[in-house]
């Protein structure tokens, strides 16, 4: 049953004078809050599972200490939650096909809900969210985003729970001024609030939304097509903490001076690609909101004036996250913003022109505190930067280095030595070699490591990271073309982890390397395009290994074929997401695919050449209430029937029309 | 044997404490210059048997704390029951050991032998801490039960704590089929935790 454990059996209970202790001790002397006291210390979920095996007891304990839960799957819901009670908080993002019906069900099953996830439920409309409003009396969170059949209607049904107070509409592109009204109106205790890209919504929306909810807390407004007059009703609100407005490009410095009234709630203010705002928008900005902590000032406009930077100072007791992605940075600037903000804890310099190791050396000198370091693009920094980071900020956990060439292992080794708590490193495009991972695996915290286009990396380096980075969730080996099935090896005996795996285009791997990872069980997305030498073998060995196997890309694998697919449909029953784009498979093992495989939403079938009109047509009827995102090449839309085009239209299907060439790539 | 007065100033004894604890918590006091209290307190079990202790130490139970403060006792004896002498000990002991300090995992560690708890104590001394409200007598506790628990099978743990399997095959199918159905728990919410309340 659980061949890997590796732990030995406990010595049994006895009693101090050497008996046995009487059978279901445990159960007698201690009650069900005790043993959930105990099942709150056992995270794993395969213990967990033990656990509910063992006795009527153990489960019910189980039963009433569950308060979340994300099922996979639309069948098994019910049984679910007849035995979790006490559910507080569901997600059901992963489902395919939630429906009102569905939902109505579900609402009258689990009355205690407090949270409720229903995002991309496509199918979703005010019935279902009418009867989950009338259902649980104490809900107080939604989120909607990315629904697309939620509009005003919807809003309005949602409006009737008033005790509502975060409510998530991200990308609701049918929601209009009417529907947030009616929102506005029903939950005047709403805190919580998310907008972005409902792009009907407008000045007056806002207005309302600012004089019917004054206890909103977070709000965001991204892309909205909005002007400073929104701004005006926003300044109302006293207690905002985190305003979002990426994007909003109408809006402008006169805007963002209505915004600067001398709130002492303001904590987070993301302005970043707001194209109107110059320095004079964002000073009286910060004079304005003295207790500032987060701003992201990203993308706005190209100058960075030092009169903003020093007006930094009036902020400097708070602010402790700063991005200023894609400036124009003088020499002075880094050593000002140093100066006026010494708590810094994270600063975003990405894209910025003008980054030089001086500038940094007299950042790093002032701010110490630093922990997420963001100098992605910043081609001129060389080895000193790193040593002037190493030497002062010895907390940095996340150093983005994307694209800095002129770094060498040198300056990596100084990282390496001096910051023992790094977490991530981002050296994309770097050019690093093996002796850079050999220092850097000295950091045994290490979870993410990008080491994408540093085609100078072999198994020698992947074997020192292998023998000591045992916390890695994350591998980023992209075009590293030197690696091969010993680098495999290596990293699967060390990380056991691992999670994420990028190993595109890394033209060396074959199935043994395949073979080498199929042992590690938490593995969740593996991209393997473009590897020509993998086949089905090595997929089947993967997909039976990698349990948590969830997402899965292939394109380009001009070997696997139909054999692949079949193991797939059998063995990796949590995928979710997968791309077979260009792999010689044939409609049968598409068809098997799309019909066995019950939790996959998500498909990018492009150019499947030896796939015939009516496999794709089978396939995709197999597929039908399940699949939500699905991606063809466009000369199928005339060819494949409306019927069935239709009909995952009304399944809440999305499907996106590509022309991409049939293009070998190197 | 105390008296009546003696008791109303053991009572007052126990008010100070409780404010003082608060001082310190708030940052008034700095915890090193606090000097404990040298009342002792004398708890009777329901064996009969008697112990002496510091107060400090009497009030890291929350039952204890509660009886003295409402002046649930008499001379100077509160009466403690629901578990015989050696669990009762233990508890004590972990008590003295932890007055003022706050309990990482290795410290854990070395108290559990210095007062000599062993496994087969743990279920009754998680009852004895729940009753007595000793938070982190029951954290300890419950933790080493978890640990002892983690990577085992059902049927490990049942021979483990010698429980008797009441489950129907039935039913532990449709348990096996439903686990199936479920992402973890461990961390379902955590990308949205950031921003949800």
């Amino acid at each position: 049953m659980s061949a890997n454990r590796s732990t030995e059996l406990p010595t049994e209970m006895r009693t101090r004078d050497g008996r046995m202790l009487p059978s279901d001790a445990i159960t007698t002397v201690l009650s069900v809050d005790l043993l959930i006291q105990i099942l709150d210390r056992i995270r794993d979920p395969r213990d967990r599972k033990s656990w509910r095996l063992v006795s009527r007891g153990f489960l019910r304990a189980e039963s009433l200490h569950r308060r979340e839960l994300r099922p996979l799957r639309r069948e098994t819901l019910p049984a679910l939650l007849r035995r979790y009670v006490a559910l507080e908080r569901l997600d059901l993002s992963a489902c395919p096909s939630i429906d009102d019906a569905c939902l109505a069900a579900v609402a009258a099953a689990a009355e205690g809900l407090k949270v409720v996830c229903l995002a991309r439920a496509n199918r979703l409309g005010w019935r279902g969210l009418e009867a989950l409003v009338a259902a649980c009396p104490r809900l107080d969170t939604v989120d909607l985003s990315h629904s697309v059949g939620v509009g005003d209607r919807e809003a309005a049904a949602l409006a009737e729970a008033k005790g509502l107070r975060e409510i998530r509409l991200d990308k609701c592109l049918a929601i209009t001024d009417v529907g947030l009204a009616k929102v506005a109106v029903g939950c005047p205790g709403l805190e919580r609030l998310g907008i972005k890209w409902c792009l009907e919504i407008s000045d007056i929306g806002i207005e309302l939304l600012a004089k019917k909810c004054p206890e909103i807390k977070f709000l965001d407004i991204s892309y909205l097509k909005v002007t400073n007059e929104s701004l005006r009703s926003i300044s109302s609100l006293e207690k905002l903490e985190d305003l979002y407005m990426v994007g909003c490009s109408f809006v402008d410095d006169e805007g963002l001076q209505l915004l600067s009234n001398g709130s002492k709630s303001l904590q987070c203010i993301d302005v970043s690609r707001c194209d109107n705002v110059s320095s004079r928008g964002l000073t009286s900005l910060v004079e304005g909101n003295q207790c500032l902590q987060k701003i992201n000032a990203g993308d706005c406009f190209p100058d960075l004036e030092s009169s903003f930077l020093s007006k930094l100072s009036c902020v400097k007791n708070t602010l402790t996250v700063l991005k200023l992605d894609g400036f124009q940075v003088s020499s002075s600037s880094l050593r000002v913003i140093g100066g006026s903000c010494k708590n810094l804890v994270e600063i975003g310099l990405s894209k910025c022109t003008g980054v030089t190791d001086e500038s940094i050396s007299e950042l790093v000198a002032i701010c110490v505190d630093l922990r997420t370091v963001d100098l992605t693009c910043c081609h001129h920094l060389t080895d000193n930067a790193l040593y002037s980071i190493a030497d002062n900020c010895k907390r940095v956990e996340s150093l983005l280095l994307e694209s800095c060439s002129l770094i060498t292992e040198k300056g990596l080794e100084r990282i390496a030595t001096c910051c023992s708590n790094l977490k991530e490193i981002d050296l994309t495009d770097c050019g690093v070699n093996d002796t850079a991972l050999k220092f850097l695996s000295a950091c045994s915290e290490l979870t993410t490591l990008k080491l994408g286009l540093c085609s100078d990396i072999s198994d020698n380096g992947l074997a020192h990271i292998g023998s000591n980075c045992g916390e890695l969730l994350e591998l980023d080996l992209y075009r590293c073309g030197r690696v091969t099935d010993e680098g495999l090896a290596a990293i699967a005996s060390g990380c056991k982890r691992l999670r994420r795996l990028n190993l595109c285009y890394c033209t060396q791997i074959t199935d043994n390397g395949l073979n080498n990872l199929s042992c590690l069980e938490e593995l969740s997305d593996i991209e393997l395009r473009g590897l020509a030498r993998i086949t089905s073998s090595g997929i089947t060995a993967v997909a039976i290994g990698c349990k948590s196997l969830v997402e899965l890309d292939l394109k380009r694998c001009y070997s696997v074929d139909d054999a692949g697919l079949w193991a797939l449909a059998r063995y990796a029953l949590n995928l979710r997401q997968l791309t077979i784009s260009y792999c010689p498979v044939t409609g049968l093992g598409l068809c098997n695919l799309l019909g066995s495989l019950r939790c996959l939403q998500d498909v990018k079938l492009v150019h499947l050449s030896w796939v015939s009109i009516e496999g794709f047509e089978l396939a995709l009827r197999a597929s039908c209430g399940k699949l939500k995102k699905l991606k063809l090449l466009s000369g199928l839309r005339d060819v494949l029937s409306s019927e069935l085009l239709q009909m995952l239209q009304t399944h809440g299907c999305r499907i996106r029309w590509v022309n991409k060439p049939l293009v070998f790539k190197g | 044997m105390s008296t009546e007065t003696e008791d109303l100033e053991l009572r007052a004894a126990a008010a100070a404490e409780l404010l003082i604890e608060v001082m310190v918590n708030e940052g008034l006091i700095s915890p090193k210059k606090r000097c404990r209290s040298t009342k002792a307190v004398i708890l009777k079990n329901s064996d009969g048997a008697v112990c002496e202790v510091d107060m400090t130490v009497a009030m890291e139970s929350s039952r204890i704390k509660r009886c003295l403060l409402a002046g649930k006792f008499k001379n100077g004896v509160i009466a403690v029951s629901g578990s015989d002498t050696e669990i009762f000990d233990m508890a004590i002991g972990f008590c003295k050991k932890c007055v003022g300090i706050h309990p990482t995992i290795s410290w854990e560690d070395n108290v559990v032998r210095d007062v000599g708890i062993y496994s087969d104590d743990l279920l009754d001394l998680i009852s004895a801490a729940n009753y007595l409200g000793m938070e982190g007598l029951k954290n300890m506790t419950c933790r080493k039960v978890a640990d002892m628990i983690k990577g085992l099978t059902n049927d490990d743990i049942r021979e483990l704590f010698g429980i008797k399997d009441d489950l129907t095959i039935s039913e532990k199918k449709m348990i096996a089929k439903a686990k199936k159905a479920e992402k973890s728990t461990t961390s379902p919410f955590a990308h949205r935790d950031a921003t949800l309340s």
